[in-house]
């Protein structure tokens, strides 16, 4: 009889939930472990990474359009050019997704508007580190597609429960859309604070694609080469975002005041 | 072999160029915004914390540093010291100069009130401030400037000199060090040319 109770009540309680209140499956637990940085400061070591939640999808344009109905300075015709460049929400005709693309990952939304988002889900972007970590979980089938994308990208999206999932249960990591990251202002092309220009060889000049002997060296080249072309404001028609959140126990970080 | 490298090659220039189209450059200036808009909260030298809001009231030139950087950041120091030469005799009394540190745990105010010594920019023109990382990425993004820390713990960082005015909206900007500070004391002289009428 008990049971019978549950299988009444349970539907009832999913259709309560409102869709800020996401359940735990739509969270990735990304165990702790060491990331390999394929291109490294001299004496740079591999990074300890400790675990932490990743948004199994990347954020789709219904939930970005659900924050923006709370956050008016961030509608596509309230923000600031300095936070958002002109082609911010790109295709979303009267500040809403079009019909039929609220599932589809959200695109052309710049760092700021991403940042806020995940700040206020009670997270943050990842960073780079942990983005290239939590990434490496392809399987080898996987990075000739990853690579064939990176070579045209398109406009084509999918909802995101269609999306790829990886060994970690991550979906649409690759082949879908690029995501930014916390720290994608640290890839230094030029005109650094050193005297010598050894940064710029090994990440961005004809050596450092020679030197990524392996189709998934070449993949991870391409996202730097990404990440170094954008601003802050930047938004692109292929570019999202998902969300990280710290593990249980919060550390509280150096610095934090 | 040889192919697929050139192939790769060529498709570096072709995803660069797709990179370029899609994002409008001229338009992502946020020209006439303030920068103040970050909200984040900063711990000035004299260890008083505040928000960037409090900053308005006299036109300023902005940069950011840190204070064991051994070499761009006494040049940028002097970069400043060269704006201030630069400007007419009202802007001179009125412009200030602040420095954003990269380093959050390093900085302390102690450790920029000492900088500030070594520098001989100790008089109340000058403001150094130091914040928690992630309201040091949102000011360094609301600037422009790309930062990383490197193993040694020092700061890898793009120079970047911005003028604004008293409510933090961009009068001009120099990229690089030792650059002619000349377009930075103008728009200052002319900005406060403008309020005084």
């Amino acid at each position: 009889m008990k049971k019978l109770i549950l299988f009444i009540v349970l539907p009832f309680l999913g259709c309560a939930s409102v869709p800020k209140e996401r359940g735990q499956d739509d969270r990735v637990l990304v165990p702790s472990g060491l990331y390999s940085p394929l291109f490294r400061e001299p004496g740079e070591q591999d990074q300890p990474i400790s675990s932490f939640y990743m948004d199994r999808t990347p954020v789709t344009r219904e939930r970005l359009y659900v924050f923006l109905e709370a956050n008016e300075s961030f509608k596509k015709d309230k923000i600031v050019r300095r936070l958002a460049d002109a082609a911010y929400l790109d295709g979303w005709p009267d500040g809403k997704p079009q019909l039929g693309t609220e599932n589809w990952p959200v695109t052309s939304v710049s760092w700021f508007v991403a940042r806020a988002y995940c700040r206020e889900q009670g997270g943050r972007l990842p960073t780079i580190a942990e983005w290239e970590y939590a990434a490496n979980a392809q399987d080898p089938d996987n990075l000739k597609k990853i690579l064939a994308w990176y070579a045209k990208p398109g406009d084509a999206l999918d909802p995101v429960e269609s999306l790829r999932v990886d060994r970690r249960g991550l979906a649409g990591m690759h082949g879908v859309i690029w995501e930014w990251v916390e720290d994608f202002s640290s890839v230094l092309l030029q005109g650094d604070s050193r005297s010598s220009n050894d940064t710029d060889g090994e990440l961005f000049c004809g050596a450092g694609a020679l030197n990524a002997k392996r189709p998934d060296e070449y993949a991870t080249f391409m996202r730097f080469a990404f990440r170094s072309s954008l601003k802050a404001s930047s938004t692109v028609r292929t570019l999202g975002f998902r969300c990280a959140y710290d593990g249980a126990r919060r550390v509280k970080k150096d610095g934090e005041r | 072999m040889k192919w697929l490298v050139g192939l790769s090659v060529a498709s570096v220039f072709l995803i660069s160029m797709t990179f370029v189209s899609t994002v409008p450059v001229a338009q992502a200036s946020g020209a006439g915004e303030s920068i103040y808009l970050s909200k984040g909260k900063w711990t000035h030298h004299t260890g008083r914390v505040l928000s960037l809001e409090e900053l308005k009231g006299e036109p300023r030139v902005l940069t950011m540093i840190f204070t064991r950087c051994p070499s761009a950041c006494p040049v940028i120091v002097n970069d400043l010291k060269r704006v201030r030469t630069a400007l007419g005799a009202d802007a001179k009394k009125r412009v200030r100069y602040t420095l954003f540190s990269f380093d959050s745990k390093g900085d302390t105010p102690e450790v920029l009130r000492e900088f500030a010594k070594k520098m001989k920019i100790e008089d109340s023109q000058w403001d150094l401030f130091v914040a928690n990382e992630e309201d040091t990425r949102e000011l360094a993004a609301l600037l422009g400037v790309q930062y990383k820390q490197i193993p040694s713990g020092e700061f890898v960082h793009s120079n970047v000199i911005v003028a604004v005015d008293s409510e933090g909206r961009v009068l001009a900007q120099v990229d690089g060090l030792s650059k002619p500070v000349k377009p930075l004391a103008k728009a200052l002289d002319e900005s406060l040319r403008r309020s005084a009428k």
